[in-house]
């Protein structure tokens, strides 16, 4: 079931005498929503994935956090101290982090994923066969996990990730180096799983969460710069061009007024 | 000055072509962006640009000097070319040696002088004495394009080099293609940021399962986008909704 996510005054910094990088965090996300946060380097988008999924609270042993993070019917006094993996799954911006590259075919590092959650072989190989289909990876399956384009890795990295089917989705700028139609094709997977999860996406740019995302985020040097609806945050745009790259939406957004054009909220 | 892929071929071992017949001339002063979908060739024809791959077919001419028969480090001079993942090639232990390194190697008069400006033009020098490691993803990125742009080569080849970028580097990275573009250098750019891209470019290249779909000047954008529909590459949203509201297809 997709789970509610709430983070209640959210203190972190990486070392004791570091720079904080949320000061105050509250946010509360719908059970089954997809959530995109964006915002410049340094905004803090990856931590708060990294919090999230319980990377943070259990590798980096020198931060300091304070607030409370409830995931479900889990609460977290102040963060998740262990990975949280299968029940939330992270992508992480670079693919090449992600993938293991032990396993000598596509297909076999994916099911690696489910080795570790004792499914039957049937079942995983029946999975890992879906979401290579989903993903248009099929034709790579028997090739090297990391003798493929650029492109194609991070769609194998997304592959690793959706096949445990985790009910919280963290994805770190997940349509970087995509394609449009892996784009597209991404959108259709992550539209079909919004009943059954709750996704958070990060993003430099608005062209991917456009049309998937129904709450933005916009965070500027850890503090929460914009919160709402897709139509709320179209109608702000203009408040955030030295956030987010927007000078065409800009241009198009001062003449709809006068057109009758359907902007794909 | 010249770059010329006559019948250009390459195969990885035991893998089908990855480019076919890839016949190109990038003039000087040329701002070529080539686009496809993942896997269609792109990052391979920048690799066989600078001589890290040779062609198994047809040959490249870079100045005149064929790559197959032309060390690398011949080839330096004339092209320099950036990984899509800075991690690819970053090495040295400060900001300010590793944008020396390729200047140095190239015995330029000055590498002190081609490292601090480069850095400069991307917004780096208050990074000089950092590590590379503790800059920021976007800021690794500007790095690695501060070393081509330091080694003096008057060809730039970047793959993806606005993938981690946000809008305050996005508008660095902007700043100096448009000041080196006006000084004549040239850009090879492989990117899918078509948003970013499309409006600075002089010519498109659309690679479609390693052939060349279409090359043509970018205000042949009409055509580029049919021909782009069909191999898979869509123009951004902002694009595709200008003519509805009264706007050219590509912004000037």
């Amino acid at each position: 079931m997709a789970p509610r996510i709430t983070i209640d005054n959210l203190a972190y910094r990486y070392f004791a005498a570091g720079n904080p990088v949320f000061v105050g965090l509250s946010l509360e996300i719908p059970p089954g929503t997809c959530c995109a946060v964006l915002g410049p380097t340094g905004a803090g988008k990856t931590t708060l994935l990294e919090i999230l999924s319980g990377i943070a609270g259990s590798q980096c042993k020198t931060s300091v956090a304070e607030g409370i993070i409830q995931i479900g019917e889990n609460q977290y006094e102040p963060i998740p101290k262990a990975t949280l993996f299968p029940g939330v799954g992270l992508l992480l911006q670079d693919p090449d982090v992600q993938i293991s590259g032990i396993r000598d075919t596509v297909a076999a590092e994916v099911e690696f994923t489910l080795e570790q959650l004792s499914i039957s072989a049937t079942d995983r190989q029946r999975r890992v066969r879906d979401i290579l289909a989903d993903l248009g990876l099929s034709p790579l399956s028997q090739r090297h996990p990391l003798g493929v384009s650029g492109g194609e890795r991070q769609r194998i990295a997304l592959a690793s990730v959706l096949v445990a089917s985790p009910s919280l989705l963290l994805l770190d700028e997940p349509a970087n180096a995509l394609d449009s139609r892996s784009q597209h094709l991404l959108k259709g997977i992550l539209r079909s799983r919004k009943e059954t999860t709750t996704i958070i996406l990060t993003d430099y740019s608005i062209d991917f969460a456009l049309g998937l995302a129904d709450m933005f985020v916009v965070l500027a040097a850890g503090r929460l710069v914009f919160q709402g609806t897709s139509t709320d945050f179209f109608k702000a745009l203009v408040s955030m061009q030295d956030l987010l790259p927007i000078e065409y939406w800009k241009l198009l957004q001062s003449r709809l007024p006068k057109t009758r054009v359907r902007i794909p909220l | 000055m010249s770059i010329a892929l006559q019948s250009a071929g390459f195969s990885y071992p035991g893998s089908a072509p990855a480019l076919r017949d890839i016949s190109l001339e990038v003039p000087s002063g040329d701002f070529l962006l080539v686009t496809g979908h993942n896997g269609a060739g792109k990052s391979s024809l920048l690799r066989l640009l600078n001589g890290m791959l040779k062609p198994n077919t047809g040959c490249i001419l870079i100045d005149g000097r064929d790559t197959k028969t032309t060390p690398v480090s011949s080839l330096a001079p004339v092209v320099s070319v950036t990984f899509q993942h800075p991690g690819d090639q970053i090495f040295a232990s400060t900001v300010f040696d590793e944008v020396r390194f390729g200047p140095r190697q190239l015995h330029r008069p000055d590498p002190d002088r081609d490292c601090r400006e480069a850095l400069v033009l991307l917004g780096l020098e208050s990074f000089s004495s950092s590590h590379p490691y503790d800059l920021s993803p976007a800021n690794r990125k500007l790095l690695t394009i501060a070393s081509a742009v330091a080694s003096g080569s008057p060809y730039l080849a970047f793959d993806e080099p606005t993938v981690n970028l946000s809008q305050p580097e996005r508008v660095k990275l902007s700043s100096m293609l448009h000041r080196l573009g006006d000084a004549g250098r040239s850009f090879i750019i492989v990117s899918h940021d078509l948003e970013f891209f499309l409006p600075i470019a002089k010519r498109i290249l659309l690679l479609h399962a390693g052939r060349i779909s279409f090359l043509g000047d970018r205000r042949d954008i009409q055509r580029y986008e049919n021909l782009a529909r069909k191999a898979g590459v869509r123009l951004p949203h902002s694009f595709r909704l200008r003519p509805h509201v009264g706007l050219p297809l590509l912004p000037d």
